[in-house]
């Protein structure tokens, strides 16, 4: 009877464990695919947000280089996150707005917006840009390409090329520029063009009229015909070398 | 009763074991729903974000493969890539609207031919592009930079260089040109240069009237003008007051 009795709540509990184990399974197994979704979403939008930081970070260097073109500079020192630095060729190393503003402001003699006669074309070109694993922070390499002139001055122009390495942080969900480095390799006048490169006309191009930087040039190089190549921030993407 | 009372002991115990179980697992059932509902969402805002992300290529695209069928005067190619409203408006030329007069204004431009033709370089080179797609996905806008080599083989050469502010609709999935706006800042012959000497602006063609003048009336460098900018400044998100005119009377003279 007892033995009985006993044996009647040994099955129950089994049964009941059971029960449980059951329908509780269920509901880990599906907790544990939920938790497993979630982590692949999160990848994908990890991968989502990457390749808008790129695009975001070329529109950011894009628009540097069409209000460089109007010498909007208000505009363009906007793009600096505070503390960022501009480095044009032997410039030196301006660093904050304050800075970079004045800098901007005394290649155009004071004034800001388009100038009669004055062309300014900086094309940006060929970028490659790199976001830390961290996603707030980045590097690109650009291609400057040049056309300068003022009309009337007798010559046609003048042509420029160079690189940029510059660095980007992202500070409340905003892409910044936290260094713009460009590396300059030539500028030539019109007439006979890069052969007739001339590193004078670098220094009327990239230092400042009567303002002074708050560091001196980072690296010194020769450019054209001298032979430099600006440092890669990114290894072979094939060889990883 | 000695023999029943066991089992009604048992039956008890077990119909609550169940309840417990299932109680449990009712619990654990809206958690899942709630759970699976979250990441419904949170696709869905991934696909349209991976939606935008191609949109952006395949505008990049659509601006590129423009260039490269001008190149060669593909005119036929080049109306194809318009919305059956689209709007073509170039330089000093006028405004063309509606795609057949896309595809009359394109021919116009080598009449009697389509095609490359011997001796002839038209190369339009579109650079740096910055893309904005409206929320609904459906319009976009782009600047970007017009770079042109043209030639008449021991005839002439020519640089030219401009901006364009482009409108795209999507239709039938399908992105197209809306309005094309191309900017002229210089043309100049090669042997000139363009500080020293500078096209004017293009005149209306005689031959084939626009439907209406040139929207924004404006001289090209020399003269100083900046085409307005679709898009605020992506750091300050201030909009483009440069486009209102009296803003260069508040600039140091």
């Amino acid at each position: 009877m007892r033995s009985k009795h006993f044996a009647c709540l040994g099955i129950t509990a089994a049964l009941a464990s059971f029960a449980a184990l059951v329908l509780g399974q269920s509901a880990s197994d599906s907790t544990a695919r939920v938790a497993a979704l979630r982590t692949r979403l999160a990848n994908v939008t990890t991968r989502t947000t990457r390749v808008d930081d790129i695009n975001r970070i070329e529109n950011l260097q894009g628009s540097y280089g069409y209000y460089t073109d109007k010498m909007l500079w208000d505009e363009v020192v906007d793009l600096f996150a505070d503390g960022g630095t501009l480095e044009i060729g032997p410039s030196g190393v301006y660093v904050g707005k304050d800075s970079i503003r004045k800098y901007l402001l005394s290649l155009s003699g004071g004034k800001q917006g388009p100038l009669p006669g004055v062309l300014n074309d900086h094309f940006e070109e060929q970028p490659i840009v790199t976001v830390a694993s961290d996603g707030q922070s980045a590097k690109g390499r650009w291609r400057l390409m040049l056309m300068t002139g003022v009309a009337g001055s007798g010559s046609g122009g003048n042509w420029g090329e160079g690189v940029y390495e510059n660095e980007y942080l992202k500070q409340g969900g905003v892409w910044k520029i936290s260094k713009l480095h460009w590396y300059a390799n030539f500028i030539a006048p019109y007439e006979g063009g890069w052969l007739n490169a001339d590193k004078k006309a670098i220094d009327e191009y990239a230092l400042g009229k009567g303002v002074m930087p708050d560091r001196p040039q980072s690296e010194s190089y020769e450019p054209y015909p001298g032979v430099f190549v600006p440092p890669f921030h990114y290894k072979n993407p094939v060889s990883g070398q | 009763m000695t023999t029943t009372q066991p089992f009604r002991t048992a039956a008890i115990l077990l119909t609550a074991a169940l309840a417990c179980a299932a109680c449990s697992s009712s619990r654990n059932d809206a958690e899942t729903k709630a759970a699976i509902a979250e990441l419904e969402t949170a696709v869905a805002a991934a696909k349209a974000e991976v939606q935008r992300l191609k949109d952006i290529d395949d505008l990049e695209n659509l601006a590129g493969i423009y260039g490269h069928y001008v190149d060669k005067s593909r005119h036929d190619d080049v109306a194809d890539l318009f919305a059956p409203n689209g709007v073509v408006e170039i330089l000093g030329r006028g405004v063309y609207i509606g795609q057949d007069r896309v595809r009359e204004y394109m021919r116009n431009l080598t009449p009697g031919n389509v095609g490359p033709r011997d001796g002839s370089l038209f190369n339009h080179m579109h650079l740096q592009p910055i893309i904005d797609i409206a929320p609904d996905g459906k319009t976009a806008y782009a600047r970007s930079r017009l770079f042109v080599m043209f030639g008449i083989m021991n005839t002439n050469a020519q640089w030219g260089d401009g901006i364009y502010e482009n409108v795209f609709v999507k239709q039938d999935g399908i992105w197209k040109l809306d309005y094309l706006h191309g900017y002229q800042t210089f043309y100049t012959n090669y042997e000139d240069g363009w500080a020293k000497k500078a096209s004017a602006i293009f005149a209306p063609y005689a031959r084939l009237p626009p439907d209406r003048p040139q929207s924004v009336p404006y001289d090209p460098y020399p003269a100083a003008y900046a085409p307005p900018f679709h898009y605020k400044n992506p750091v300050s998100g201030r909009a483009d007051h440069y486009a209102d005119p009296t803003w260069h009377d508040t600039q140091p003279k």
